[in-house]
């Protein structure tokens, strides 16, 4: 079940990250240059500016040949230390993953298995990201080995780069190594019951709102009392519909058998028993407001078969993906008429890629739930190969992010430290970062009551309670102010922390659809080319001033 | 020691290492692999055995889970913490309706914890009451029922002495299918099982024998009345005496569905019998311990004399005194009496014919209808006469009552009078409350039929 859909925007997400880019170079100069001053006198500026310099040479003058060299070397080094062997524990997990999934039991659906192999396949290529970037540089510090290297004709930045290549070449033939096995191991084990389950639908998703039981427009439906208010509820046989909005729709994109396929997943809340033997109802209706069109669809309104798509043969449908098939010509009585009239789904409902979708459930006093993500319009699905693929993508993509981050802190810090940081950074990027968003999202709704650091500090002082108001004058004009900038500070600075959480694409795969290229697959890409560069440039001038020397 | 050469240490060293393993081996040697589930292993060393004795091996306890003694071993000593954030985990899963993750997460936490018995309860009773009751269509919370009955039964294997999961499975089959809102279709489903995979028989892995949820019920109730009279096994989920009193009880609901679903045949009365015969033969039998010594629910004047006699410590009033208190507790009297009359043929027939009666009225043939609501009446009347107390009971109310209802509504259809004297009166009169709720909802149904 799908809870969300963020939309990425590409322009959007560069310019933040030029400026978070351009923040911490800024604030890494003056910070060289208060140290340059203290530590050369006035000459300190002048030698930073050389560095930068030389730093512009070797970033523009390397030579893929030396780079390609040391990757090679580094993936010659990685073979010979053995660091691969984990995958020795990916085989054993695999040969006794059956025993924790209660493979037996032919109830059981396809998606904890889709999610035990994604989740395996992260949490082994993250050790082994972190074990070869964290550990390559420092032992050939120790051993001394990397002074033979750095005495050739080689920068620094090959250095690092190719270091980062090598592991994540190691790296991409591990992921698809597991990639592959794991795709046969859930073809395999998968019970035949739920192998319809493997495939990837491609949805297409329209915008909510609701109409009350008066019938007034509403952003949110009732609330039945159900602590997760992701759905909202409509009261059936009132004038309370959920009305779904598609627009820019492509025809020739969601065209399936000449009509149109919608699949829905609504909730049911009963405020009384009623007829147990019969499921509440609902029906659609599709509207077209600029042509005064209304066309009910199916004729006959229809079971809503709730949670129908997780159990995989409990009943009737034997566990069937609830589906509405439109054909395109329609055939209606409007209301209020007593001749049926014939509409063209394509040329009169969805005239400029628009379509609106009204539900409404018929059972009086019987309550239906709708989200977002309730009811789309289905294309053609996609084969599982497909979702799959990508998924293993979004990790291969995160594991390549391990290693520049691990191959980056192993230039400045030793081996086990590298490791700690790096490993506290995917932990951070894995399960703080939604936290840390949605604290600073809060402050900008002015959700936060006691406000920011010297608001806090002032409260506490002064012992005043969360909920009074500053008093009025410039000094609480200056908190509010000075808070107000921290903040959007720390909004921008958590860019610093990559995000983990886009690598995750488990979700759509093991609900059976495919990873959506602009709000899935683009995000990780975006997020793992974001730290190539920095990490590259930091990795270069911490190898540059390190001291290899020092074991 | 300093002067021994370094052969001759190493000499001393083995044969140190001999010494110590004598003792090593005495007490730590494992227990032969038991033949039988209550076979204790006659070898092992001493550690071994006072294991076994006090049920403190794995074996013991239950089916030993590969899975979960591998994960177990795996996890070092974070089992504790693993199993908290699978716990949070499930409840998350369950507040977010993700079911099929959520019966997964079940699973590991069983993995974890297979001897706890509360995750078998709690997690067995999530499935098959919450998770099945956010379901709409009836197939599908028969289907969550079904996983959650499988749980337990699971349960009951991995911890092969504990009653109380016993007894709660057997609450499951009983109570869940023949008690809840859906029970008419659940009851059904026990028997035909709407999955298509089993072509309309009932599911084996829960139902092999094809037989009713209340016989089923009253099997595990039985099995958990023999694990609680183990040697060292205790329930605490009720007192003694309610709890084993069960499979009588189970017997008796049988007995009763089969006759609400309209059997008046040889086999509803060989079920009530059957019910009465353990009700008074083995339960009635059964001692109980009380702070007024050793009784018996079923006892005689004579016993209790003979009772009170072999005990130095209480005597006849003690005795009679918690005698009486125990049949009122289990409500003993009632059922032997129930049992008797509805174990007799004339009661049946009653029965029979006042079920008649009301088809005959929703089929709108008002005159059988009528001659078999007032025989069965007069029938039951005759027979309650004989055990006036009975009358005092819920159900027995509900029926006499919904049938005098359809009697006078069929008698004002015909436009005669409602006599002053009619059978069993004195159930009407004595229970305003409960016949002014059945009228309200009989005028509901009549409507809801008949227009």
């Amino acid at each position: 079940m799908l809870t969300d859909i963020q939309q990425f925007d590409p322009l959007f997400a560069l310019l933040k990250w030029v400026a978070v880019v351009v923040v911490c170079a800024g604030i890494a100069a003056a910070v060289a240059v208060v140290i340059s001053l203290s530590e050369g006198g006035m000459t300190g500026p002048a030698k930073i500016w050389s560095a930068i310099r030389r730093a512009i040479g070797d970033l523009f003058g390397m030579s893929l040949r030396r780079v390609g060299a040391i990757a090679g070397l580094t993936m010659k080094e990685s073979i010979r230390r053995q660091d691969v062997l984990v995958g020795v524990v990916f085989v054993l997990l695999f040969m006794f993953a059956g025993w924790f999934l209660s493979g037996s039991d032919v109830d059981t659906p396809a998606k904890p298995y889709i999610s035990f192999v994604l989740m395996a396949i992260r949490w082994l290529t993250i050790p082994v990201a972190l074990l070869l970037a964290c550990w390559g540089l420092p032992a050939d510090i120790k051993a001394r080995s990397l002074h033979t290297v750095v005495t050739k004709p080689v920068r620094r930045t090959e250095v690092v780069l190719g270091r980062m290549l090598g592991y994540s070449a190691i790296i991409t033939m591990g992921v698809a190594l597991m990639g592959a096995v794991g795709y046969v191991w859930i073809v395999r084990h998968v019970p035949p019951d739920a192998q319809s389950q493997l495939t990837s639908r491609v949805p297409v998703y329209g915008t909510l709102s609701f109409i009350t039981r008066t019938g007034e427009p509403a952003q949110h439906g009732s609330n039945v009392g159900d602590m997760w208010t992701f759905r909202s509820f409509i009261e059936g046989n009132t004038r309370a519909r959920a009305v779904y909005h598609f627009e820019d729709l492509d025809v020739g994109h969601i065209r399936s058998d000449d009509g149109v396929q919608l699949e829905y997943r609504f909730e049911l809340f009963r405020s009384f028993k009623g007829n147990i033997e019969q499921e509440v109802q609902a029906q659609l209706a599709l509207v077209n407001e600029d042509a005064g069109l209304r066309v009910p669809y199916p004729p006959v309104p229809f079971e809503v078969r709730e949670f129908a798509d997780i159990q995989t043969r409990s009943s009737r449908e034997g566990g069937r993906t609830p589906i509405v098939n439109i054909p395109r010509k329609l055939t209606y009585t409007p209301e209020g008429e007593r001749e049926s009239r014939s509409v063209d789904l394509f040329d009169d409902l969805m005239k400029d890629g628009k379509l609106t979708i009204e539900v409404r459930c018929v059972d009086a006093a019987q309550y239906l739930g709708a989200a977002r993500t309730d009811l789309f319009i289905r294309s053609p699905d996609r084969p599982f190969s497909s979702g799959y693929v990508k998924a293993i993508a979004g990790t291969w993509m995160m594991a390549l992010l391990v290693v520049v981050l691990g191959t980056t802190a192993s230039t400045f810090v030793k081996g086990p430290v590298a490791t700690l940081l790096t490993f506290s950074l995917v932990l951070t990027g894995l399960s703080l970062r939604p936290f840390m968003s949605k604290l600073l999202g809060e402050y900008n709704q002015g959700k936060v009551i006691g406000g920011g650091v010297l608001e806090s500090a002032y409260r506490i002082v002064t012992q005043m309670n969360v909920q009074s108001p500053l008093p009025e004058g410039a000094a609480t004009s200056v908190i509010k102010w000075v808070d107000s900038r921290v903040f959007e500070g720390l909004l921008l600075l958590q860019n610093v922390i990559p995000d983990f959480t886009h690598f995750d694409m488990t979700p759509f795969v093991a609900n059976g659809f495919d990873v959506p290229w602009s709000n899935s697959m683009m995000p990780a890409i975006a997020t793992t080319v974001a730290f190539v560069l920095p990490c590259l440039i930091l990795g270069y001038f911490c190898l540059q001033w390190r001291e290899l020397e020092a074991k | 020691m300093n002067q021994l050469t370094t052969q001759q240490r190493k000499l001393v060293y083995m044969l140190g290492i001999l010494v110590l393993l004598i003792p090593i081996i005495a007490l730590g040697m494992p227990a032969t692999q038991r033949t039988a589930p209550n076979e204790p292993g006659n070898s092992g060393g001493k550690i071994a055995r006072l294991r076994h004795n006090y049920k403190l091996g794995e074996a013991t306890l239950g089916d030993v889970d590969p899975a979960s003694a591998t994960m177990n071993l795996v996890l070092l000593g974070m089992r504790g913490i693993a199993g908290s954030m699978l716990w949070m985990q499930a409840d998350e899963q369950k507040r977010m309706k993700n079911w099929s993750e959520l019966e997964q997460t079940v699973e590991s936490i069983i993995k974890l914890q297979p001897r706890f018995l509360q995750v078998w309860k709690y997690q067995g009773w999530n499935l098959a009451f919450n998770v099945s009751a956010e379901c709409d269509a009836v197939e599908d919370r028969f289907f969550w029922v079904k996983k959650g009955a499988k749980f337990l039964m699971r349960g009951t294997g991995q911890n092969e002495d504990a009653a109380e999961l016993y007894n709660q499975t057997g609450e499951f089959f009983g109570k869940k299918i023949g008690r809840s809102d859906e029970h008419v279709q659940f009851r059904k489903f026990f028997k035909s099982d709407p999955d298509p995979r089993w072509e309309g028989r009932a599911d084996e892995t829960i139902n092999p024998d094809n037989r009713d949820n209340y016989l089923v019920a009253k099997d595990y109730y039985t099995t958990a009345n023999e694990k609680e009279e183990l040697p060292g096994v205790e329930q605490h989920i009720m007192a003694r005496s309610l709890f084993r009193s069960y499979p009588g009880r189970s017997q008796m609901d049988y007995a009763a569905a089969l006759q609400s679903e309209g059997e008046f045949d040889e086999v509803s009365l060989e079920a009530w019998r059957d019910g009465h015969q353990w009700w008074v033969g083995e339960y009635g039998r059964d001692t109980f311990d009380t702070p007024g010594g050793v009784i018996i629910l079923g006892a005689t004047e004579e016993d209790l004399q003979q009772l009170a006699a072999d005990d130095p410590d209480h005597d006849i009033a003690d005795k009679r005194e918690w005698f009486d208190r125990y049949r009122k507790m289990t409500n003993y009297p009632y059922w032997e009496d129930r049992s008797e009359v509805e174990s007799q043929q004339s009661t049946v027939e009653a029965r029979r014919k006042l079920a008649e009666g009301r088809i005959k009225f929703f089929e709108v043939d008002l005159k059988p209808a009528r001659e078999l609501l007032e025989q069965g009446l007069n029938e039951l009347g005759a027979v309650f006469t004989k055990y006036p107390h009975l009358l005092q009971h819920d159900e027995t109310v509900e029926d006499v009552l919904k049938s005098q209802l359809m009697w006078q509504y069929v008698l004002r259809l015909f436009g005669e009078p409602i006599p002053q004297d009619f059978p069993l009166r004195n159930v009407w009169d004595e229970n305003p409350g409960v016949r002014a709720d059945l009228e309200e909802r009989f005028q509901q149904k009549v409507s809801s039929e008949f227009n």
